[in-house]
Protein backbone atom coordinates (compact mmCIF):
# COMPACT_ATOMS: atom_id res chain seq x y z
CA UNK A 1 0.00 0.00 0.00
CA UNK A 2 1.38 3.35 -0.97
CA UNK A 3 -0.32 6.61 0.82
CA UNK A 4 -0.52 9.62 -0.71
CA UNK A 5 -1.05 12.13 1.77
CA UNK A 6 -2.76 14.97 -0.40
CA UNK A 7 -4.03 12.54 -3.35
CA UNK A 8 -3.72 12.69 -6.87
CA UNK A 9 -4.59 15.58 -9.24
CA UNK A 10 -7.59 15.47 -9.47
CA UNK A 11 -8.31 12.82 -7.33
CA UNK A 12 -7.43 14.37 -3.84
CA UNK A 13 -9.32 12.62 -1.79
CA UNK A 14 -8.39 9.19 -2.66
CA UNK A 15 -5.10 8.53 -0.77
CA UNK A 16 -4.31 4.90 -0.79
CA UNK A 17 -3.14 2.74 -3.82
CA UNK A 18 -1.42 -0.25 -4.73
CA UNK A 19 1.08 -0.74 -7.65
CA UNK A 20 0.46 -4.09 -9.85
CA UNK A 21 2.88 -5.25 -12.05
CA UNK A 22 2.47 -8.41 -14.33
CA UNK A 23 4.94 -10.09 -16.69
CA UNK A 24 3.44 -9.05 -19.83
CA UNK A 25 2.44 -5.64 -18.87
CA UNK A 26 6.29 -5.21 -18.18
CA UNK A 27 7.50 -2.21 -17.35
CA UNK A 28 4.02 -0.78 -17.20
CA UNK A 29 2.21 -1.59 -13.57
CA UNK A 30 -0.90 -0.27 -12.75
CA UNK A 31 -1.60 2.21 -9.51
CA UNK A 32 -4.51 1.22 -8.07
CA UNK A 33 -7.12 2.58 -5.62
CA UNK A 34 -7.55 0.85 -3.08
CA UNK A 35 -10.74 2.61 -2.06
CA UNK A 36 -12.15 2.90 -5.46
CA UNK A 37 -12.07 -0.62 -7.19
CA UNK A 38 -13.02 1.10 -10.43
CA UNK A 39 -9.78 3.33 -10.41
CA UNK A 40 -6.74 2.54 -11.63
CA UNK A 41 -3.74 4.25 -14.24
CA UNK A 42 -1.05 2.83 -15.95
CA UNK A 43 2.66 4.10 -14.87
CA UNK A 44 5.80 3.88 -16.47
CA UNK A 45 9.05 4.29 -14.13
CA UNK A 46 10.75 7.29 -15.32
CA UNK A 47 14.70 5.14 -14.49
CA UNK A 48 13.37 3.11 -17.86
CA UNK A 49 11.55 5.26 -20.43
CA UNK A 50 13.12 8.67 -19.68
CA UNK A 51 16.18 7.88 -17.96
CA UNK A 52 17.79 11.58 -19.12
CA UNK A 53 14.84 13.42 -17.25
CA UNK A 54 15.62 14.63 -13.54
CA UNK A 55 12.20 15.72 -11.64
CA UNK A 56 12.47 18.02 -8.78
CA UNK A 57 11.92 16.61 -5.07
CA UNK A 58 11.05 19.92 -2.75
CA UNK A 59 12.83 19.29 0.69
CA UNK A 60 8.92 19.45 2.51
CA UNK A 61 8.42 16.06 0.00
CA UNK A 62 11.68 13.95 1.04
CA UNK A 63 10.50 14.62 4.88
CA UNK A 64 7.35 13.36 3.84
CA UNK A 65 8.38 10.34 1.93
CA UNK A 66 10.96 9.86 4.86
CA UNK A 67 14.12 9.57 2.36
CA UNK A 68 17.31 8.97 4.02
CA UNK A 69 20.30 11.27 3.20
CA UNK A 70 21.09 11.01 -0.52
CA UNK A 71 18.21 8.50 -0.87
CA UNK A 72 16.20 8.94 -3.88
CA UNK A 73 12.64 7.97 -4.52
CA UNK A 74 11.29 6.26 -7.15
CA UNK A 75 9.78 7.87 -9.78
CA UNK A 76 6.62 7.03 -12.14
CA UNK A 77 5.00 8.42 -14.45
CA UNK A 78 1.35 8.17 -15.00
CA UNK A 79 0.28 7.58 -18.75
CA UNK A 80 -2.46 7.68 -21.25
CA UNK A 81 -2.79 4.40 -22.92
CA UNK A 82 -3.21 5.19 -27.19
CA UNK A 83 -3.74 2.07 -29.92
CA UNK A 84 0.26 1.46 -30.01
CA UNK A 85 2.70 2.32 -27.47
CA UNK A 86 4.34 5.09 -29.97
CA UNK A 87 1.15 7.26 -29.09
CA UNK A 88 1.05 6.58 -25.19
CA UNK A 89 2.01 9.40 -23.40
CA UNK A 90 3.62 10.31 -19.76
CA UNK A 91 2.73 13.11 -17.79
CA UNK A 92 6.41 14.55 -16.85
CA UNK A 93 4.40 17.44 -15.69
CA UNK A 94 3.58 15.74 -12.55
CA UNK A 95 5.19 12.63 -12.12
CA UNK A 96 4.88 10.61 -8.50
CA UNK A 97 7.77 9.95 -5.76
CA UNK A 98 7.50 6.99 -3.93
CA UNK A 99 9.41 5.46 -1.19
CA UNK A 100 8.53 1.65 -0.97
CA UNK A 101 9.71 1.61 2.28
CA UNK A 102 8.11 3.80 3.94
CA UNK A 103 5.07 3.09 1.60
CA UNK A 104 4.72 7.20 1.00
CA UNK A 105 4.02 8.77 -2.48
CA UNK A 106 3.70 12.05 -3.58
CA UNK A 107 2.59 13.99 -7.18
CA UNK A 108 5.18 16.40 -7.44
CA UNK A 109 3.86 18.87 -9.98
CA UNK A 110 7.30 20.16 -11.87
CA UNK A 111 8.03 23.66 -12.87
CA UNK A 112 7.63 22.84 -16.62
CA UNK A 113 5.18 24.13 -19.01
CA UNK A 114 1.75 22.27 -19.97
CA UNK A 115 2.96 19.98 -22.72
CA UNK A 116 4.71 18.04 -20.21
CA UNK A 117 1.51 16.71 -19.37
CA UNK A 118 1.65 14.53 -22.32
CA UNK A 119 5.13 13.53 -23.32
CA UNK A 120 4.54 11.06 -25.99
CA UNK A 121 5.77 7.62 -25.54
CA UNK A 122 8.18 7.69 -28.80
CA UNK A 123 10.12 10.07 -27.18
CA UNK A 124 11.45 7.56 -24.85
CA UNK A 125 13.75 5.11 -24.58
CA UNK A 126 10.82 2.50 -24.49
CA UNK A 127 10.42 3.68 -28.28
CA UNK A 128 13.87 1.90 -29.40
CA UNK A 129 13.20 -1.68 -27.95
CA UNK A 130 9.48 -1.51 -29.11
CA UNK B 1 -17.60 34.62 -6.42
CA UNK B 2 -16.27 37.31 -3.73
CA UNK B 3 -15.06 40.52 -5.34
CA UNK B 4 -12.34 42.67 -3.51
CA UNK B 5 -10.56 45.43 -5.21
CA UNK B 6 -7.20 46.07 -3.39
CA UNK B 7 -3.94 48.54 -4.56
CA UNK B 8 -0.07 47.35 -4.82
CA UNK B 9 1.44 46.29 -1.41
CA UNK B 10 -2.26 45.43 0.05
CA UNK B 11 -3.41 41.92 1.26
CA UNK B 12 -5.99 39.67 1.79
CA UNK B 13 -6.12 37.10 4.39
CA UNK B 14 -7.64 33.20 4.33
CA UNK B 15 -8.12 31.35 6.87
CA UNK B 16 -5.98 33.15 8.99
CA UNK B 17 -2.87 31.25 7.72
CA UNK B 18 -2.86 32.27 4.20
CA UNK B 19 -1.85 35.72 2.88
CA UNK B 20 -2.88 37.48 -0.48
CA UNK B 21 -0.72 40.15 -1.37
CA UNK B 22 -0.87 42.34 -4.68
CA UNK B 23 2.85 42.89 -5.47
CA UNK B 24 2.66 45.09 -8.52
CA UNK B 25 0.15 46.04 -11.56
CA UNK B 26 1.51 46.79 -15.11
CA UNK B 27 -0.58 46.96 -17.78
CA UNK B 28 -2.71 43.92 -17.81
CA UNK B 29 -0.45 41.94 -15.79
CA UNK B 30 -1.07 41.17 -12.24
CA UNK B 31 1.90 40.25 -9.57
CA UNK B 32 0.76 38.52 -6.71
CA UNK B 33 2.67 37.17 -4.39
CA UNK B 34 1.14 34.47 -1.99
CA UNK B 35 2.22 32.67 1.64
CA UNK B 36 0.49 29.66 2.83
CA UNK B 37 1.09 26.58 5.22
CA UNK B 38 3.63 23.98 3.32
CA UNK B 39 0.41 21.40 3.01
CA UNK B 40 -1.45 23.95 1.02
CA UNK B 41 -0.77 23.25 -2.73
CA UNK B 42 -0.96 26.51 -4.75
CA UNK B 43 -1.10 26.51 -8.74
CA UNK B 44 -1.45 27.95 -12.29
CA UNK B 45 -5.29 27.08 -13.45
CA UNK B 46 -3.50 26.11 -16.68
CA UNK B 47 -1.00 23.76 -15.01
CA UNK B 48 -3.57 22.28 -12.87
CA UNK B 49 -6.30 21.83 -15.72
CA UNK B 50 -3.29 19.83 -18.12
CA UNK B 51 -2.66 17.48 -15.32
CA UNK B 52 -6.23 16.56 -14.31
CA UNK B 53 -7.05 16.00 -17.66
CA UNK B 54 -4.18 13.81 -18.41
CA UNK B 55 -4.64 11.81 -15.28
CA UNK B 56 -8.06 11.76 -15.40
CA UNK B 57 -7.63 10.18 -18.99
CA UNK B 58 -5.15 7.85 -17.48
CA UNK B 59 -7.67 6.25 -15.52
CA UNK B 60 -9.85 5.64 -18.29
CA UNK B 61 -7.23 2.50 -19.78
CA UNK B 62 -7.87 -0.96 -19.34
CA UNK B 63 -5.87 -4.02 -19.22
CA UNK B 64 -6.60 -4.96 -23.03
CA UNK B 65 -5.89 -1.65 -24.09
CA UNK B 66 -2.55 -1.89 -22.65
CA UNK B 67 -2.13 -4.80 -23.73
CA UNK B 68 -3.05 -4.78 -27.13
CA UNK B 69 -0.65 -1.28 -27.74
CA UNK B 70 1.90 -3.79 -26.47
CA UNK B 71 1.00 -5.94 -28.81
CA UNK B 72 0.96 -8.92 -26.43
CA UNK B 73 -2.44 -9.35 -26.60
CA UNK B 74 -2.98 -13.09 -25.77
CA UNK B 75 -7.00 -13.34 -27.49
Amino acid sequence: MIYFRGGLIPFRTLTRYVLLSRDDEFPFQWLQSVEVPHLAMVTVPLALAFPEFQPKLSEQAAAWLELREGQEPTWLAIVVLAPSLQEMTANLLAPLAINFEAQRGEQVVQELDTHWARVPLSQSRLADAA
Amino acid sequence: MLVLSRNPGEEIVINGDIIVRVLAVSGSQVKIGIEAPPEVKIFRREIYDQIAEAVQDASRGTPGELRRALGRDAR
